[in-house]
């Protein structure tokens, strides 16, 4: 780690000094920076882009996968209990601290270079938080100057479409200001750079052409997100961006190519701060959170075949057997998900070789996995439990995948049918499927839009479960209501028919690896699995306002001229306009 | 005029302070805009005005004083959290703004007179005091469209601790479920609303959320209003009386305040939290299936937190009180009797405090209402038998 600049430190003593000639009652606060100190000093400007990458980086989600059909959890949400108090995401004081940067550092003494990267980052993250406010609640106040108490306070919610405007302008703001790095380069260090741009920018407008903002599906939308993507894409692959061929690998070898946009962590100093993989992992490996992301039946179905065809696809040259539903399937099912009797190598003191994953009724001393499973992606088996806790592995929130996926889902609705294969087919190159005869990768030919988007939808499932993904694709193709209201999401139980002994017994007997190989013929005579639900309560019930959320009532009181949305308490503000 | 200078330092000035930041290669430095700097931020004030009165009558037997004051204070130091939209986005300094205003009176009579004469005089006294004192808040920090019956202007400092909401019955039969009408809903606690089941309590349904003033048919935390004004006792009082005769003497205090109600601590509202807590008593007086008219809610488990019942008017009591506060009784042994036994004086005495609550409104509650709450250490009684010997 870095030591703190001593620039830094030379002008706050210099500060001290030069006060100290003044009379004995005026007072230096020895503790702070002065206000006009900042804006002239690379070093003091640096802390200050620091702070607005530290509150503004995304961070894992524990809740995300519940709210979808991933993982069990996600109540409120999911059964239609959410008030107009439980959404509030309110990210005025960042945008603050982002408009403090914009509105001063022209006038510092700071280099051009440094003052272009500055203001690149600035506008890179006052469009992201616009976007992530308006992805919940839709349109909300448009603030873009650092207020003072003699403002006009009082601002209404700008339209959907014009935050969206001005999201736009921002980043293409970006776009031109950020620097050119490579994925090789030294300078590749976490730090958001023209490509991260470029592809936040697909991202963003694939979401404003999607059913969420865009229910008539007006098509230029969707022109407008093919552009971004494509040249996101192309440019990235300039810069030497592309797929990571070690699938597991991409959240372990930091900083790998397919890394677009990414929040660092490192122990002591900066530790993951959602305990993600603490609540990951299995309780009886981890300490201090337990219960997040344990795959549901559902999304264990959803990995096809070793030859990229569904479980139920009678033309794949595998046969789905229920009771060994875990047998050559797509690669990325054996690094997304744990089942009963796979290899899962962790350890409360490290790794642990050879350690079988037991999560039969019964087998697990604490809180045992709801669902039957869990999710092993970017879990690094080589932590000791506290390590996981105050875990350093980086939160990738965009890789270059989803570059594709974005890509091929705009391409496929301007018509580009074609160009939505290739991207499916890396990514199923990647990950080790089968190419079969027609080098399709198990992908059904001759798609229409339709299905083709459909197929796009099911890669992005899989490709990217767990990566706090599937919720908000499902909200903005408006999926919620009709895949899911009425039914309940599943896990798997598995029964020990013989006793813990008898097991155990056989497990001492032979090595990990003979003994996954004796259950993937013989697992029957010691398990018997069976379907359970996992919504015990109640049935899935997502109510259509859920698509822009309320604002809470606390924003309206403190400024009468906000309207609530359309669809809530009183709510006349339409989030579509 | 007086004046309070307690105010955090350096907020005239607009500083930046350094932290951690993100991490790149190597976790960064960060630097954050500070407090907002208040420039003319100044010491708050209070203006006093005292007017007494003493007086004693009929040869010094009876004696009056009384005291009333009015004290008006401003510039009271404030963050205006409420008073600036949220979209401000800047933390905001403390600013001279709030104003409260407070008055009140004191009176003590004190009688003391002897009866007979000689050997056998009785001397007696009695006195009683009783104040009163209140407050209200004339300038405080409040949203723009703050709701109505949120409002603390006007109200004595404190007012809003009273919030809760307003207890009908509990639900006792499924006929009382079947009244209610369709769709409605009764709030459990902070992760949602449940529908009516019997054993429940329902609440009054006042308005719905920010917005909607008239009944909405749910049972939220926007029916919750003030349910008193004083949660400090306005009124203190006591008496005090005693009388001596020969070698006998004794004097009783008894004290109280009163006009002030609280709502019973959270903790008593929640019915067994965890397998090793207990519950309080009264809550054996609750709905059952055998026991209909119990007048507590069922106790049914809704997940964590358990049977947290919120703040309503069935939990909310007034305070006021009376307390026999102490009991003192001497007796002197004659001088004939010392003098025989050589002593100079022997006195044998009990004294007693704490002694009880002449009345008081929690009775059933099991809690002395001059405790902060149910959870504090009980106040405890003394008694004190002693002998007193001079030699």
């Amino acid at each position: 780690m870095k030591i703190l600049k001593l620039n830094i430190i030379i002008i706050i003593i210099l500060a001290s000094l030069m006060s100290s000639c003044e009379k004995v009652l005026d007072k230096t606060n020895l503790g702070t920076v002065s206000e006009d100190l900042v804006w002239d000093d690379v070093n003091l400007a640096d802390a200050f882009v620091s702070r607005i990458y530290d509150r503004n980086l995304p961070t894992w989600n524990r809740g995300l996968s519940g709210r979808s059909d991933e993982s069990n959890g996600g109540e409120a949400f999911m059964y239609g209990q959410l008030t107009e108090t439980s959404v509030n995401n309110w990210q005025y004081s960042q945008i603050r601290e982002i408009n403090i940067l914009l509105d001063n550092i022209d006038g510092g003494t700071i280099e051009q270079v440094d003052k272009d990267r500055m203001k690149g980052e600035a506008y890179f993250f006052r469009a992201w938080v616009y976007f992530e406010m308006i992805r919940d609640h839709g349109g909300v106040p448009l603030i873009i100057n650092t207020l003072t108490l003699d403002d006009d306070l009082y601002p209404s919610r700008a339209k959907t479409s014009e935050v969206m405007e001005q999201i736009i302008t921002d980043i293409d703001q970006a776009i031109n200001l950020l620097p050119e790095i490579s994925a090789s380069s030294g300078s590749n260090n976490g730090r958001v750079h023209k490509g991260t741009a470029m592809a936040i920018k697909g991202r963003i407008l694939m979401y404003y052409a999607s059913p969420q903002f865009n229910p008539g599906q007006i098509n230029d939308r969707w022109q407008a997100s093919y552009n971004a993507n494509k040249a996101a894409k192309d440019y990235l692959v300039s810069q030497g961006f592309g797929l990571y061929g070690d699938f597991p690998n991409i959240w372990m070898h930091e900083m790998n190519k397919e890394v677009i946009f990414v929040s660092r962590y490192e122990y002591p100093l900066k530790p993951e701060p959602t305990q993600w993989a603490a609540a990951t992992r299995p309780l009886d490996v981890s300490t201090g959170r337990s219960g997040g992301n344990q795959p549901s039946w559902e999304i264990v179905q959803a990995f096809p075949m070793k030859d990229g065809k569904n479980i139920e696809d009678p033309t794949s040259s595998y046969i789905y057997d229920v009771n060994y539903y875990w047998l050559n399937r797509d690669p990325r099912f054996y690094h997304t998900i744990v089942y009963n009797g796979a290899r899962y190598e962790l350890g409360m003191e490290g790794r642990i070789p050879g350690r079988i994953q037991w999560t039969w009724g019964g087998s697990e001393m604490n809180s045992p996995t709801q669902t039957g499973f869990y999710c092993r992606k970017a879990i690094d088996v080589n932590a000791a439990a506290t390590f996981a806790f105050d875990s350093n592995v980086d939160f990738v929130s965009l890789r270059f995948a989803e570059v594709l996926l974005n890509l091929a889902e705009s391409a496929n609705k301007v018509g580009n049918t074609d160009e939505a294969y290739e991207q499916l087919i890396a990514l199923r190159a990647r990950a080790g499927i089968e190419p079969g005869p027609n080098n399709k990768f198990g992908l059904a030919e001759g798609m229409n839009e339709d299905q083709m988007n459909q197929a796009i939808l099911h890669e992005r499932q899989i490709e990217l479960a767990f990566e706090n993904h599937r919720y908000w694709d499902l909200r903005r193709n408006r999926l919620f209501e009709n895949k899911f209201n009425g039914t309940r999401r599943h896990g798997l139980y598995s029964e020990l028919i013989v006793t813990a002994n008898e097991l155990y017994a056989l497990q001492e007997s032979m090595s990990a690896t003979a003994l996954i190989d004796h259950l993937s013929t013989n697992y029957t005579e010691y398990f018997r699995d069976s379907v359970m639900v996992i919504d015990n309560q109640f049935d899935i019930n997502w109510k259509p306002e859920y698509y822009f959320y309320a604002i809470h009532p606390d924003h309206i009181e403190l400024n009468t001229n906000l309207k609530q949305t359309q669809g809530w308490s009183g709510g006349s503000f339409n989030p579509l306009e | 005029m007086l004046g309070n200078d307690a105010v955090g330092a350096f907020q005239w000035l607009q500083n930046y302070s350094l932290g951690t930041g993100a991490a790149f290669d190597g976790v960064t430095t960060s630097l954050r805009e500070g407090t907002l700097a208040n420039r003319d931020i100044t010491w708050e004030k209070s203006v006093n005005y005292n007017a007494g009165f003493d007086a004693t009558f009929w040869k010094k037997m009876m004696n009056l004083k009384m005291d009333m004051f009015y004290r008006h204070t401003y510039d009271i130091l404030e963050t205006r959290i409420r008073s600036i939209p949220t979209t401000f986005g800047a933390s905001l300094p403390d600013e001279n703004y709030a104003e409260v205003n407070a008055k009140g009176f004191e009176i003590e009579l004190s009688y003391n007179n002897t009866i007979g004469s000689g050997a056998n005089q009785v001397s007696y006294f009695v006195s009683g005091n009783f104040g009163y004192a209140t407050n209200e808040l004339v300038a405080y920090d409040e949203a723009e469209g703050i709701r109505p019956h949120l409002s603390r202007l006007g109200l004595p400092i404190g007012a809003h601790n009273t919030l809760g909401l307003r207890a009908k019955d509990v639900l006792r039969t499924q006929a009382d479920v079947d009244a209610l009408p369709d769709g409605y809903t009764i709030y459990i606690n902070r992760f949602g609303n449940m529908a009516p089941q019997v054993g429940l309590l329902d609440y009054e349904d006042i308005r719905g959320t920010y917005g909607v003033d008239d009944p909405d048919g749910r049972i939220t935390l926007d029916d919750q209003e003030f349910l008193g004004k004083h949660v400090y006792p306005p009124m203190t009082y006591g008496m005090s009386l005693g009388a001596s005769w020969k070698q006998l003497s004794f004097d009783v205090l008894l004290q109280g305040n009163g006009g002030h109600s609280a709502m019973l601590h959270a903790n008593a509202r929640r019915v067994q939290g965890r397998a090793e807590e207990s519950t309080y008593a009264f809550w054996a007086d609750r709905w059952r299936p055998s026991d209909p008219n119990g007048k507590y809610p069922a106790a049914l488990r809704f997940g964590w937190p358990p049977t947290d019942f919120p703040a309503s008017s069935l939990f909310f009591r007034n305070m006021t009180f009376l307390r026999l506060k102490a009991v003192n009784l001497s007796y002197n042994l004659p001088t004939d009797l010392t003098s025989r036994l050589k002593i100079g004086g022997l006195r044998i005495f009990y004294s007693g405090t704490n002694l009880g609550l002449i009345f008081d409104h929690i009775k059933d509650w099991g809690y002395d209402p001059e405790m902060n709450n149910i959870r504090a250490y009980p106040i405890m009684a003394t008694h004190s038998l002693g002998l007193s010997l001079t030699l």
